[in-house]
């Protein structure tokens, strides 16, 4: 039960001030209560103590929220359960993509009215709401039983997937990461 | 003459998983099975043995589009057992939730989802090209219902400050005030916005429906009310499952609810309210019904878009009346002691009627559960009304009647919700046999 157990309030918003960190970034963490599609959420939880004060960091329920929140930001890092990216589902591999990118397609689609990840990042293009770097962390799932605990194979994963985000963001905390790849 | 099997494995800008098969014998229609994925029933299950404090929180986890809509029915439906009576007070506040769940669900629905099927656009983001003012309006209008929801409910999706007997806390004045500003815009652009798609191009499509809706003597029906229907039922909410009941259908894994008199379908969610409630709609929002090119009551499925905009018009004016007078709440709830009881409540998520029914023990403790949906209340209805729009639609390309059949769908904005699922559209053509 993890909304049980991390209750109110589930978002940490510090905006960006002058002086900080000349990219201003948001992470957010799409998921739900329900096996590993807890994914997201747990990553942003364990975020919350690995980046700078300036980064804002949210937990999402629907890739739509995200229009609530990308105003103003250079930088957006998501990260959600994926499907039918990995052969060897049993190791789970954290995958990043730059958008614009054909593979975000193994990401969530279904909810919020079928507004999935790439038709929000599509829309937000079209009405010029897109920041100029847009990276999406995923992570293949194995259950997503109604309130099931997350699998033990994919809750190992998430410690690479906290380290890549924080790596990321520690590297290159005021550049663009230009020419990243799929690290799959 | 050949047969010709049309099959959407699941509906694009549905939310969840749903799937639609279409069989036909040439030009006659011989199946349509609307099939449908809907967790409510293992929710059902879930929750026995719970502690009563936790299912508002659980229900709310439901769905991710309408938490309010289960998480307060179930607040409801637990207080009529436990005999719990609110404060007006507290009642107030928990009006001003729906209409940020209202205002969240019907801007996201109108603009984003369904005004695209009368433009001519496969989607909102090729639809953006061309009315990026609408759409725009359509994702401020979302995110007002959303800071709305974040203030009352703790957070947007899947508000955890409700509780059996009122909030855990209640907001201070000034966070809700200083929402006003917004909200007197929104007033504004929610009315263009109900203008805008009255003027939309809508098939002559009508149906003889019943509708069901809750009404409320002395306000828009809510979250409380009698269970009315457009053919005079007028039934005491305690009465609903003596009137209504859900059936097992192969094809599906949500239930199918008729009305037990006579087997027939039902109609649920914003047309029906606003057929049934057209007096107790606030002042700006019943001068748009008078507005609007509609003969009211109004029997068409595909201008429910335009009832969705006049209850979003509604919500806005409601949001800021009770905004305007608020005063902190105190207390934010009341207390109890739990006991054996059952209770049931209805209430009126954004795509229509929904019910729950429990059953506590002496500890506290459920021992049963029952939740309706709206959209299983309204999923024979859109099977019914399949049968009667393919023909009138029907083409040789399925890829096309398949978008065509989508349409009509979406006009019940129906929640499949399955926050676990991915949703793939494939269809199979079919090969004539």
């Amino acid at each position: 039960m993890h909304q049980l157990f991390n209750t109110f309030p589930s978002i940490d918003d510090r905006p960006w001030e002058p002086g900080m960190t000349s990219l201003r970034t948001l992470i957010v963490g799409i998921g739900s209560p329900h096996g590993d599609d807890r994914i997201g959420w747990l990553a942003i939880d364990r975020l919350r103590d690995e980046v700078s004060p300036e980064i804002v960091i949210r937990q999402a329920s629907t890739p739509s929220q995200l229009f609530d929140w990308i105003d103003g930001f250079d930088r957006v890092i998501v990260c959600d359960a994926c499907e039918g990216v990995d052969n060897e589902p049993l190791s789970p591999i954290v995958h990043r993509w730059e958008w614009p990118t054909t593979e975000v397609e193994h990401m969530r689609s279904s909810d919020s009215h079928t507004f999935g990840l790439p038709a929000v990042f599509e829309l937000a293009e079209k009405l010029d709401k897109l920041p100029k770097c847009v990276i999406i962390y995923g992570m293949a799932g194995k259950r997503f039983d109604a309130f099931a605990d997350i699998s033990p194979e994919v809750n190992a994963g998430l410690r690479n997937l906290v380290e890549m985000i924080a790596c990321e963001l520690n590297s290159a905390a005021s550049e663009t990461p230009l020419g990243a790849v799929d690290h799959a | 003459m050949s047969n010709r099997t049309i099959k959407v494995e699941a509906l694009t800008r549905v939310e969840g998983e749903g799937g639609l098969y279409v069989q036909l014998d040439g030009d006659q229609v011989q199946d349509v099975k609307l099939s449908i994925y809907e967790p409510p029933r293992f929710f059902e299950a879930f929750l026995r043995g719970r502690k009563l404090e936790e299912v508002p929180d659980i229900t709310a986890r439901i769905c991710g589009i309408c938490p309010v809509a289960y998480q307060m029915s179930s607040t409801h439906a637990l207080e009529a057992a436990l005999g719990v009576k609110i404060t007006p007070e507290i009642r107030r506040l928990r009006r001003l939730l729906y209409c940020a769940e209202w205002i969240e669900s019907h801007a996201l629905h109108m603009h984003l989802l369904h005004a695209p099927d009368f433009l001519g656009f496969h989607g909102v983001p090729d639809m953006a090209a061309h009315f990026p003012n609408e759409v725009n309006r359509g994702l401020r209008l979302k995110k007002h219902g959303n800071e709305l929801l974040d203030v009352l409910g703790g957070r947007a999706i899947h508000p955890i400050n409700v509780c059996v007997g009122g909030f855990y806390r209640a907001p201070k004045t000034e966070e809700l005030t200083r929402l006003l500003p917004d909200f007197e815009w929104g007033l504004e652009a929610a009315e263009e916005a109900t203008r805008w798609v009255a003027t939309l191009e809508f098939p002559d499509f009508n149906r003889p429906y019943d509708m069901v809706a809750l009404k409320h003597p002395d306000e828009y029906a809510m979250n409380e009310g009698r269970v009315a229907s457009t053919n005079g039922l007028s039934i005491d909410v305690r009465e609903y499952e003596q009137h209504f009941e859900e059936r097992h259908v192969e094809h599906s894994t949500a239930l199918h609810s008729v009305q037990q008199a006579n087997d027939a379908s039902y109609h649920v969610g914003p047309l029906a309210r606003v057929n049934l409630n057209l007096d107790q709609l606030s002042p700006r929002a019943k001068r748009l019904v008078d507005e609007v090119n509609i003969d009211w009551p109004c029997w068409n499925p595909f201008q429910a878009i335009v009832a969705r905009g006049i209850e979003l018009v509604h919500a806005y004016e409601e949001a800021i009346e009770i905004i305007r007078d608020y005063q902190q709440v105190k207390p934010s709830r009341i207390t109890y002691t739990p006991h054996a009881g059952f209770g049931c409540a209805a209430t009126e998520a954004p795509r229509g009627l929904i019910y729950h029914r429990y059953e506590v023990d002496r500890d506290g403790k459920i021992v049963f559960a029952k939740i309706v949906p709206p959209t299983s209340q309204n999923q024979q209805q859109i099977e019914d009304d399949l049968r009667d729009w393919l023909p009138r639609i029907i083409v040789d390309d399925d890829e096309q009647t398949a978008l065509d059949c989508e349409k009509l769908i979406r006009c019940y904005d129906p929640c499949i919700s399955c926050s676990t699922h991915f949703l793939r559209l494939t269809i199979d053509r079919g090969n004539p046999v």
